[in-house]
């Protein structure tokens, strides 16, 4: 009897513990991750997932560009971004990189263990991780220098690295993109997760041109326009590349991905005019308006067409195609953004109606005056709803990466105006002449840059690796003068960047924020607090 | 002062004694107890004279003869010796009151009841009747102030959500520190029941008292017990009350013309243009008054808080038994409106509890229990859609933050009926009126049934079966809000599409157990054993579903939203806790007295190999009275108690069910061609080694009664938890997520007393209850991990301290060189001007950064106190309770402290800025869009600590003569204030109680006022 007893016993305990052994009703186990085609297809969709990242309503390429010295940002200076070592964007970026990164080096450690015949899909992904990788890291040592170099799945154990020189960094990354771009297949279909090879050998000519590694850039620039008419292409509309209708422009070359339903940004709002209802806390300033030539290709100081009362005339058209302008048409709105004009017409409606003007009446309309009209698109129907994808990279750029890199490595022939010339004529620029002096090509290609690709995040990559900054982001940020115009045009200096100190009513600018950037620390970023706290093993950047 | 009036009576009795000394009369009168029931048996003697002189009968009646004599003494066992003076007409009406502490208290303890002179452990019990007397809508309030050691914080005053924190003996992990509170046994939580209801609550502190619920038991148990019926007593109760609620305190705002005229200043002092130019204040000033469209000077506290307030509860009990059958039956309603409008908390509640007797050894118990709870709210944002204007988990939050922030030259309303901006489209007036609704419906079941049988006199044995089942329903339809400009223009419509999520969640928790308790008496010896074991096991699903585009937004049903953007979601998880225990009690003649604990717990949550764990607990106690050495001194010692505990506690509360298993999370997301792609990433480093966390306490207490009408218990006890699960910091360069380790340990050493007493003169009588406490957290091991945030916990400093600059006043002109250079250590916060804080380079390396920070806060609650006193004469009572918060270090972020942060404008205190015409003003300048003096710093730090007047109640029972004739047994009115007045010395217009850190966007506590209503049947 007590025999029976305790068995009894026994198997209820028994039969117990086996309730005890239980596991997540929702997700797979790691062990066997990696195991199938469709599993190696996930894992990359979740390696570019981290992509998406947003700094407020913007992705974050876009968001750069409110660290430089033709953008603000209402709410906060560029230092107050990137200058503390526990500044939002100076961790995210850091995270978010490192976590493509992890993930990446998850695909290519494990890639062996997937069970599937079709090379070309396993040869793709794997050309897409290292890919991936390698932007992660040119984005790391551009911001924060040197950065440990991690490239497989680390234990614990192995986790406290240490920062590897910038240089080495750069070698690996242009070893990558090489690398990557004999995997990945030839087809530029831009408004799709897939890179095409021609994307690695583009962000290998920008990393290249960045280090100042000149042949590496014209090398790489060179495979990308040899691809030119076949997979890339300039989009004869200029103002439309950052619009809807350019998301599978031929000229994109890699872009975020993003639709209307699922990931979705609201850069609008954060962008349009208070007419067309967002809140321009984000804008162009003045001494990027001013820095466009007038089209006979003099800048405005020197122009016998500019006229200071109506200074967006006979202006570059991507002035007009990159900025709303005062007077212009915004959203179906007369966009007037002096202070006495308190009404405007509503061109939305037939007949068109004049309407009380929010954009000079409103205390948080723009602060400089302007808006952006790239990545602003009036056919959007929600301010707060976008799926234009933000380019990483154009083909203009790789253009003017050749240009520059040509340049500086004193090898500059017809191709060089030839790569120049051809972004002009887009958009009815005169050509420049062959036979320019260094210097004075090395002042076209950086106003170059400066005209086509404001707005897009590039800016402040270039003052930095020029090493301009301290010039241009120390002191007053103008806005408009908000009753009334320049008396007259700003001298330039060889960059390119206006000087108002001779221009007579100057002082009437709005000053939308007054700027710091200490050049013995701020070239490059912090490292992360949480991260120095965390790994004794790293240094801090000097002046941090 | 209490004192004064009882020597005043004092005196007077002394008085009549004198004037009557030399008479001789006989004497009549009637004994009753306070609930004016006749007391037979009552022991009349002359004062002064060990003899008595008679004893009352059946119906409480007495009659003596006196000679000069002037006091006659009554006693009864377990009531208050009561001395009272004869009156010239020789007619007596004596009130006694019930003792206190009474030999023969008993006490809930886990599983069981114990005679609380019996007690080893710390353990504090609280009657049902004194919770009751609060008029609060979730019972973990009523807890607050009533037992020493128990810190109750309430965050928010939200009808639905205004429960409190519950915090038994500080704060002991890093992850869930909210106690185990059992019902009848069972898991639920305190707030899911209805005063009413009550019987008593004990509140198990210690290792010893607790240990017996093992792995859940580490932050402490109380164990809630609800009445029962009892045989031959039968009785109707109605319990109401209806009050109005009204926010504690709110912060002032400036107006219209002065914030335009500072916002302009902050935007000088940082080299910007001014935002409002001279004209614009110009036309303001002059048109304010027939334009206020467009030159508006709006009050948004008035604007939002049109909410009613009012707030009513109704409970009904019905009582009664026979030998063999016992039922209690309670129906309670609860109607709560919220200060603003759209929000609103209904609760229906029902139990039944019923004993059968079944046969002389066997008996049963059916008790039931079912809720449906109502909580209306402002819209929540979606899960699905990504960020939007509206913030998800913090809607009324975000409204009452919005309500702080937004200035007043911006209207709410034109005179056309349109909705104004607010903040870029968020008006809160307009979200709360045409945003939509929040809703959540659940309807808790749980039912609990036992069976008792008792085979031989010294023998229990009893088995029970208990299930709850929820199904919440929360549905929040998330309608456009469309904001105009004042001549009709449309400005803003947030969210883009109206959307309606639902969620519907199911949970089900079974509990089985089975005991069986040994209790014999030896002589002197008695010992008491149990055994036992219990099955949990939960398990939780859900999905949720969304559409947008609704084209009829009165439609709020899925069906009714657009089919192109549906989308659904799943979840589901299980739980399964599997425990042996066991205890003995041992006690010789009353005077030593030992108790042993011993649980042995299978958790599901961890890792083959860790599931089990041992949690075993030793306690004693002495009675030294009962010693025949010191029976001497009995005649002012009525009782004397010295305990001492130890024991070993667990927590199994460590995120989610499944802490240990490396799993790939299939959640991120990507798009190509407009199309979702769904992707799979390991998100986090696993650690299958996960196990328990652990709790050792130690204990030592005193209990003492003396003078018949006093008692102290006074406890000491240090409590130290280690594997404190820590998501310990790994370098980011692993692009994982840390992974939960066993590695942090804390330490809590404090002390509680609680003194009682009470007393009875006459038709006067009053009593006080003071409870102290206090606890010193403090991290003592984190592997290495400095946490950086503003709440931080660091080691060798409490948990959650404030990690800040240290502020050395305000800058003036002295601190800059004359070309404009600072001449103290570099900040790196952007510009720094006269009118800044100056911050200590703490680590003087001449750079100011955050590296400086260093621990000066600490948000813990120390000295937790609270006066309970009552007084009544009569047919009138006066009670009240004064709660408060000893020492406590409050602080505040965002735009609470910061004028004009994102939008926002400033307080009216906040005037009291640094200008240089005001060198030594409170505040530093104002610097629009600047850094520098926002940074988490002491300069912001207050203390948060407080005294409360918690409640103050005027009660009146009406006259049991005129009743009886109508049948009701008792009947008392009364009026009360909930929160009526705060003493503090914190940030004006910002309540003490609210979370450290906040930026102000909480729904504020309330103040009520109620009037209310007893009635006995």
């Amino acid at each position: 009897m007590k025999k029976l007893y305790c068995i009894a016993i026994a198997a209820l305990l028994l039969a117990c513990s086996k309730d005890l052994d239980k596991y997540p009703l929702d997700a797979p186990s790691t062990d066997t991750f990696l195991k199938t085609e469709a599993e190696l297809r996930a894992a990359v969709v979740g390696a570019f997932s981290p992509l998406t990242l947003r700094f407020g309503e913007n992705p974050y390429p876009i968001w750069f560009e409110m660290y430089s010295d033709i953008a603000a940002n209402r709410d906060q200076t560029p230092h107050s971004m990137w200058g503390t070592p526990t500044a939002g964007n100076v961790n995210q970026i850091w995270n978010t990189m490192y976590q493509i990164i992890a993930r990446c080096n998850f695909i290519l450690d494990n890639v062996d263990r997937v069970e599937s015949a079709n090379e070309a899909v396993i040869s793709q992904s794997i050309g897409e991780a290292r890919f991936l990788r390698a932007y992660a890291y040119s984005l790391l040592s551009q911001l924060y220098g040197d950065v440990p170099l991690v490239t497989t799945t680390l234990d614990l154990s192995e986790a406290y690295v240490t920062r590897t020189p910038k240089s080495s960094v750069v070698d690996f990354i242009l070893a990558e993109f090489e690398e990557a771009s004999t995997l990945l297949p030839p087809d530029n279909r831009p408004n799709t997760m897939a890179v095409s090879q021609g994307a690695a050998w583009a962000l290998a000519s920008r990393v290249a041109l960045y280090n100042e590694r000149w042949d590496d850039a014209i090398a790489a620039a060179t495979k990308v326009m040899q691809q030119e008419g076949s997979q890339f292409e300039l989009h004869p509309d200029y103002g439309k590349i950052t619009h809807r209708s350019g998301k599978t422009s031929k000229e994109i070359i890699w872009a975020i991905q993003f639709n209307y339903t699922d990931v979705f940004h609201e850069t609008p709002v954060s962008y349009r005019s208070r007419m067309s209802g967002g809140y321009s806390n984000r804008m162009p300033v003045q001494a990027l308006v001013d820095s466009y030539d007038c089209i006979d290709g003099l800048s405005i100081d020197e122009s016998p067409l500019y006229d200071p009362a109506k200074p967006f005339e006979n202006r570059d058209p991507r002035l007009g195609m990159t900025i709303a302008l005062p007077g212009s048409t915004y959203y179906g709105y007369q966009f007037e953004t002096h202070k006495d004009s308190l009404q405007c017409w509503n061109y939305n409606v037939s007949p068109a109606v004049r309407v009380p003007n929010l954009d000079a009446t409103h205390t948080f309309a723009s602060f400089s005056g302007y808006c952006w009209r790239k990545y602003a698109d009036p056919s959007e129907e929600h301010a707060t709803r976008s799926d234009i994808n933000p380019i990483i990279i154009r083909y203009a750029e790789v253009l003017l990466n050749y240009a520059e890199a040509k340049l500086e490595a004193n090898k500059v022939d017809a191709t060089v105006y030839q790569a120049l010339n051809k972004l002009r004529l887009r958009v009815d620029m005169p050509e420049i002449e062959e036979g320019q002096s260094s210097d004075a090509l090395r002042t076209i290609i950086r106003k170059e840059r400066k005209a086509e690709l404001a707005g897009e995040g590039l800016r402040y990559f270039d003052i930095i690796r020029w090493r301009i900054a301290d010039q241009v982001l120390n002191g007053p940020c103008y806005g408009r003068i908000p009753t009334g115009l320049l008396s007259s045009a700003p001298s330039f200096d060889e960059n390119g960047t206006p000087d108002y100190s001779q221009v007579a009513n100057a002082g009437q600018m709005r000053v939308i924020q007054t700027r710091i950037f200490n050049p013995a620390a701020n070239y490059l970023w912090p490292i992360p607090d949480i991260e120095l706290q965390t790994n004794e093993n790293l240094e801090p950047n000097p002046g941090y | 002062m209490w004192l004064l009036r009882a020597y005043s009576v004092a005196l007077l009795l002394a008085i009549n004694a004198l004037l009557f000394a030399q008479q001789r009369s006989v004497v009549t009168g009637v004994v009753t107890n306070d609930q004016g029931e006749p007391l037979a048996g009552v022991t009349v003697a002359l004062g002064g004279s060990a003899n008595a002189l008679t004893t009352t009968d059946t119906e409480g009646r007495f009659q003596a003869q006196v000679t000069g004599q002037a006091t006659l003494i009554f006693s009864l066992m377990g009531y208050n010796r009561e001395e009272v003076s004869i009156p010239a007409d020789g007619k007596l009406r004596v009130v006694m009151t019930p003792m206190v502490s009474d030999l023969d208290e008993v006490v809930v303890v886990g599983f069981g009841t114990t005679k609380k002179v019996n007690l080893t452990g710390a353990v504090t019990a609280v009657s049902g009747e004194e919770v009751a007397k609060r008029q609060v809508g979730q019972t973990s309030m009523a807890l607050q102030g009533m037992a020493p050691g128990v810190t109750v914080t309430q965050g928010s005053g939200q009808p639905g959500v205004d429960g409190g924190s519950i915090r038994i003996r500080g704060i002991g992990t890093l992850n869930n520190s909210d106690p185990l509170i059992l019902v009848d046994g069972v898991v639920m939580s305190l707030d899911h029941i209805d005063v009413s209801s009550i019987e008593s609550i004990s509140v198990l502190k210690d290792a010893a008292s607790s240990a017996i619920y093992g792995s859940r038991a580490a932050n402490g148990v109380i164990l809630i017990t609800t009445k029962r019926g009892k045989s031959g007593q039968f009785s109707l109760t109605y319990d109401s009350y209806v009050g109005k609620q009204m926010p504690t305190d709110l912060p002032k705002m400036v107006n219209g013309l002065d914030h335009m005229n500072l916002i302009n200043e902050a935007h000088t002092n940082v080299g910007r243009s001014p935002l409002f130019s001279e004209d614009y204040i110009r036309d303001y000033i002059a048109n304010q008054a027939t334009n206020p469209d467009r030159y508006p000077d709006v009050d948004w506290q008035k604007e939002l808080l049109k909410g009613s307030g009012i707030q009513q509860n109704h409970a009904v009990g019905i009582m009664g038994g026979t030998d063999r059958i016992q039922f209690f039956g309670s129906f309670g309603y609860l109607n709560q409106a919220g200060i603003i409008e759209n929000v609103n908390y209904q609760r229906y509640y029902f139990r039944l509890n019923t004993n059968v007797q079944i046969n002389p050894k066997l008996r049963g118990s059916f008790d039931l229990y079912v809720r449906n709870n109502n909580r209306k709210s402002v819209a929540s944002g979606s899960p699905f859609a990504g960020p939007a204007a509206f913030s998800a988990s913090t809607s009324t939050g975000m409204i009452f933050g919005l309500m702080n922030k937004l200035p007043a030259t911006q209207a709410v309303r034109y005179s056309n009926g349109l909705w104004a901006e607010g903040q870029n489209g968020a008006n809160p007036v307009a979200i709360v009126h045409d945003g939509g609704w929040w809703r959540q419906t659940s309807t808790p079941i749980a039912g609990n049934f036992a069976l008792e049988y008792k085979p031989l006199e010294y023998l229990t044995a009893r088995v029970a079966y208990a299930p709850t089942y929820e199904q919440p329903v929360t549905r929040s339809f998330s309608n456009v809000v469309k904001t105009y400009d004042e001549n009709g223009g449309l400005r803003f419509s947030v969210p883009a599409l109206n959307e309606l999520n639902e969620d519907a969640a199911n949970s089900r928790l079974d509990q089985v157990e089975a005991t069986l308790n040994f209790n014999r008496s030896f002589g002197g010896h008695s010992l008491s054993a149990l055994g036992g074991y219990q099955y949990l096991t939960g398990t939780n699903s859900g999905f949720s579903a969304f559409r947008d585009n609704f084209l009829f937004p009165d439609y709020t049903v899925l069906s009714a939203g657009s089919s192109d953007n549906m989308r659904n979601n799943g979840y589901a998880n299980d739980w399964t806790l599997i425990s042996y225990f066991g205890r003995i009690n041992y006690d010789y003649e009353g005077k030593y007295l030992f108790e042993a604990n011993i649980r042995y717990d299978g958790s599901s949550r961890f890792a083959e190999g860790n599931k089990w764990g041992t949690f075993p607990s030793f306690s004693a106690g002495w009675r030294p009275l009962e010693e025949k050495f010191l029976s001497g001194g009995k005649h002012y010692l009525d009782d004397l108690k010295i305990r001492a505990s130890w024991g070993r506690l667990g927590n199994q509360e460590i995120g989610n069910n499944y802490p240990f298993a490396p799993t790939v999370a299939l959640t991120p997301r990507y798009i190509s061609n407009d199309e979702v792609q769904n992707g799979a990433a390991i998100m986090s480093l696993a650690n299958t080694a996960i196990s328990w966390e652990s709790t050792e306490m130690s204990n030592v207490g005193l209990d003492i009664r003396l003078l018949g009408n006093l008692s102290v218990s006074f406890d000491y006890y240090k409590k130290v938890t280690s594997g404190i699960l820590l998501e310990l910091s790994i370098p980011k360069t692993m692009g994982v997520d840390a992974p939960f380790q066993n590695a942090g340990v804390v330490e809590n050493k404090g002390w509680d007393i609680q003194v009682d007493y009470a007393r009875q003169h006459g038709r006067f009588r009053y009593s006080a209850t003071a409870v102290l406490s206090d606890v010193r957290n403090k991290v003592v091991d984190l592997r290495g991990i400095q946490q950086t945030g503003t709440l931080v916990n660091r080691e060798g400093y409490a948990m959650n301290s404030l990690f800040l600059l240290r502020s050395q006043g305000l800058l003036s002109s002295a601190d800059f060189g004359p070309d404009g250079q600072y001449l103290h250590a570099t900040p790196q916060f952007g510009v720094v001007a006269p009118g800044d804080i100056r911050y200590l380079d703490a680590d003087g390396n001449d750079i100011v950064n955050n590296n400086d920070r260093e621990v000066l806060g600490s948000t813990i609650p120390r000295y937790t106190y609270s006066l309970n006193l009552s007084v009544g004469y009569g047919d009138f009572d006066l009670s009240g309770l004064f709660q408060g918060v000893g020492k406590r270090d409050g602080y505040l972020t965002g735009s609470a402290i910061l004028p004009f942060l994102a939008g926002g404008t400033a307080y009216e205190y906040q005037k009291n800025r640094w200008t240089p015409e005001t060198p030594n003003a409170q505040f530093p300048r104002y610097a629009f869009g600047e850094t520098h003096n926002h940074q988490a710093s002491d300069f912001w730090m207050r203390s948060a600590a407080y005294l409360r007047i918690k409640n103050l109640q005027l009660g009146y029972t009406l006259p049991k003569s005129a009743l009886q004739r109508i049948g009701v047994q008792g009947a008392r009115l009364y009026v009360s204030g909930e929160n009526l007045f705060t003493f503090d010395n914190f940030w004006p217009g910002w309540d003490p109680e609210i979370s450290a850190a906040s930026n102000g966007a909480y729904y504020p506590q309330v103040t009520t006022y109620n009037i209310g209503l007893n009635l006995k049947l």
